[in-house]
């Protein structure tokens, strides 16, 4: 079967597979069904019809069934063939809409072959998310699944049209940035950074980004693997500095500054320990 | 407990004057009396006063270890209550605010240190500082000292909340200070649990509580460790059982 059938066509031809087979068989069915008119046959129905009818239509009857059976595997096996085609052939990661790492691989040596074809550099970026599991953690995975949605929303609509967003694995989103240098990169990564923010805060989880940049020049005798590794490493830097930032200005880029104070609630329910203590103290 | 089996507790409040000093010297005192090796290191940076408490005037603090490069080992005073002790300086505002780095560095000694002693007890400062945290996360065992007063409560709490939030422990043990008696310690504990169990969703555990008796301010005035001034009290008998719960 060719692949670029849409699933419509593809029943609408496995229906009129079975009806040729029927087609050639045609009198046994009619036989049937003139025994039970307008009706459809049920597995109990057809049983008993089958013990109604003589050895020779018998014979015919598992004839069709055998037939239609054995084209209904042949079917079901292209089928899954197909699907696997289609599958290998996916470059959307299902989560997020966005391309998936596959196609991410495919998109840098295209994306790097070019540097070194026209000789501007390309930039990477490597987008962490920091203590993302606290929101499965605390809110399920449902919402976990959701802020991932969110977060490769808000990064794929806050880059340039030229480069590329995708789902790198689990937490971690790649960017693809052509014709772009190193400083350029930086600015868009900040820019990532404060739009992902917005979406992170009023979880008041801590969660925040760490971005990763890393430029390829065509002097740098990078292959892809290489590359990403210097994103990572990058990113990696990151993380560490952003822990060991504790004073002044910035301690307001720690992912524990968005640690919940005491609420009104949560305060209110100690007053209310503490009145009974008080009141026991009085009597 | 560490690698080599000895145990790091953190000994925290939030509020202060709730009885953190107080308690790390006379658990101290109990458990050395159980020959067991324990090391008290004052973490209030800013403001120590265990070497006031128990009466020493130390002529090396953690401030010349930190920013000095002094030997670590010189700075250790031993007791004459049976453990070991290392001094923090107080009003010298430098250490209030540690680097990272320093913290990193005061760790990295004690865990050296940590292979000769059974316990090692870190009386964090009151407040909720990076410092305090930062000792608190390098605990095997937080340790929360509270008491009836509101703020307290409030203020336990409050270092709960955050040291969960920051840190994802949930494993604390709570003493409550200063009670009429095991009821009233009682009482102000299944509150303190249900509230934590409502609105952080885990259980805190109640290492014991310490009766309020003339004991405790006789001993501070006279500067000495209340497990050896008044052993007979009943708040020395509490902070004996502390001790025990803690060597379970």
């Amino acid at each position: 079967m060719p692949l670029h059938v849409n699933s419509r066509e593809r029943d609408m031809n496995a229906k009129n597979n079975i009806g040729k087979i029927l087609n050639k068989y045609s009198s046994v069915i009619s036989l049937l069904e003139k025994s039970k008119p307008g009706k459809y046959f049920g597995v109990d129905d057809l049983i008993a019809e089958l013990s109604s009818l003589d050895g020779q239509a018998i014979y015919r009857v598992m004839e069709i069934f055998l037939d239609i059976s054995e084209d209904l595997v042949r079917i079901s096996e292209d089928l899954k063939r197909e699907n696997e085609a289609l599958r290998s052939m996916a470059l959307i990661d299902n989560l997020t809409g966005l391309y998936n790492n596959r196609f991410f691989l495919l998109q840098l040596d295209t994306e790097m072959a070019r540097t070194r074809r026209t000789g501007l550099s390309c930039a990477l970026l490597m987008v962490d998310l920091d203590n993302f599991k606290r929101i499965n953690d605390t809110y399920g995975h449902l919402e976990g699944d959701r802020f991932l949605s969110d977060i490769g929303n808000c990064l794929k609509a806050s880059v340039r049209p030229t480069d590329t967003v995708c789902r790198y694995g689990g937490d971690e989103f790649t960017v693809i940035m052509p014709a772009t240098g190193y400083r350029e990169a930086k600015r868009i990564a900040d820019r990532l950074r404060k739009a992902a923010k917005l979406l992170s805060k009023p979880l008041n989880l801590g969660v925040a980004t760490s971005i990763g940049v890393a430029e390829y020049t065509v002097n740098r005798n990078w292959d892809a693997k290489e590359f990403i590794h210097a994103a990572d490493q990058s990113m990696y830097d990151i993380k560490k500095n952003r822990k060991k930032r504790f004073h002044g200005q910035e301690i307001t880029e720690r992912p524990g500054e968005a640690a919940q104070p005491v609420t009104v609630e949560e305060k209110e329910a100690i007053f209310g320990l503490y009145d009974e203590l008080r009141t026991e103290g009085e009597e | 407990m560490t690698q080599n089996g000895s145990q790091i507790l953190s000994i925290s409040s939030g509020k202060g004057g709730v009885g953190k000093t107080f308690i790390t010297v006379n658990v101290a005192t109990c458990l050395a009396g159980h020959k067991k090796r324990v090391l008290v290191v004052d973490c209030d940076l800013g403001l120590a006063n265990i070497d006031i408490m128990i009466g020493v005037s130390p002529q090396y603090t953690l401030k010349d270890v930190i920013f000095d490069n002094a030997d670590i080992e010189r700075v250790i005073i031993p007791t004459q209550y049976g453990f070991h002790f290392i001094p923090a300086s107080s009003g010298v505002k430098e250490m209030t605010q540690l680097l990272y780095e320093s913290i990193e560095t005061t760790k990295t000694m004690i865990t050296n240190l940590a292979k000769n002693y059974d316990y090692v007890i870190l009386d964090t400062g009151a407040g909720i500082s990076e410092t305090v945290l930062q000792f608190n996360l390098f605990a095997t065992k937080n340790i929360i000292v509270l008491n009836r007063e509101l703020t307290s409560l409030t203020d336990a709490y409050a270092t709960i909340k955050v040291i969960y939030q920051m840190f994802g422990r949930y494993a604390f043990h709570i003493i409550i200070n200063s009670v009429k008696d095991g009821e009233e310690a009682k009482r102000i504990f299944t509150h303190i649990d249900g509230i934590c169990k409502k609105f952080l969703g885990f259980p805190l555990s109640l290492l014991g509580h310490i009766a309020s008796d003339e004991a405790v301010p006789r001993s501070i005035l006279k500067r000495q460790v209340l497990m050896q001034a008044f052993p007979e009290a009943r708040s020395a008998a509490d902070l004996a059982r502390i001790a025990e719960n803690i060597g379970e």
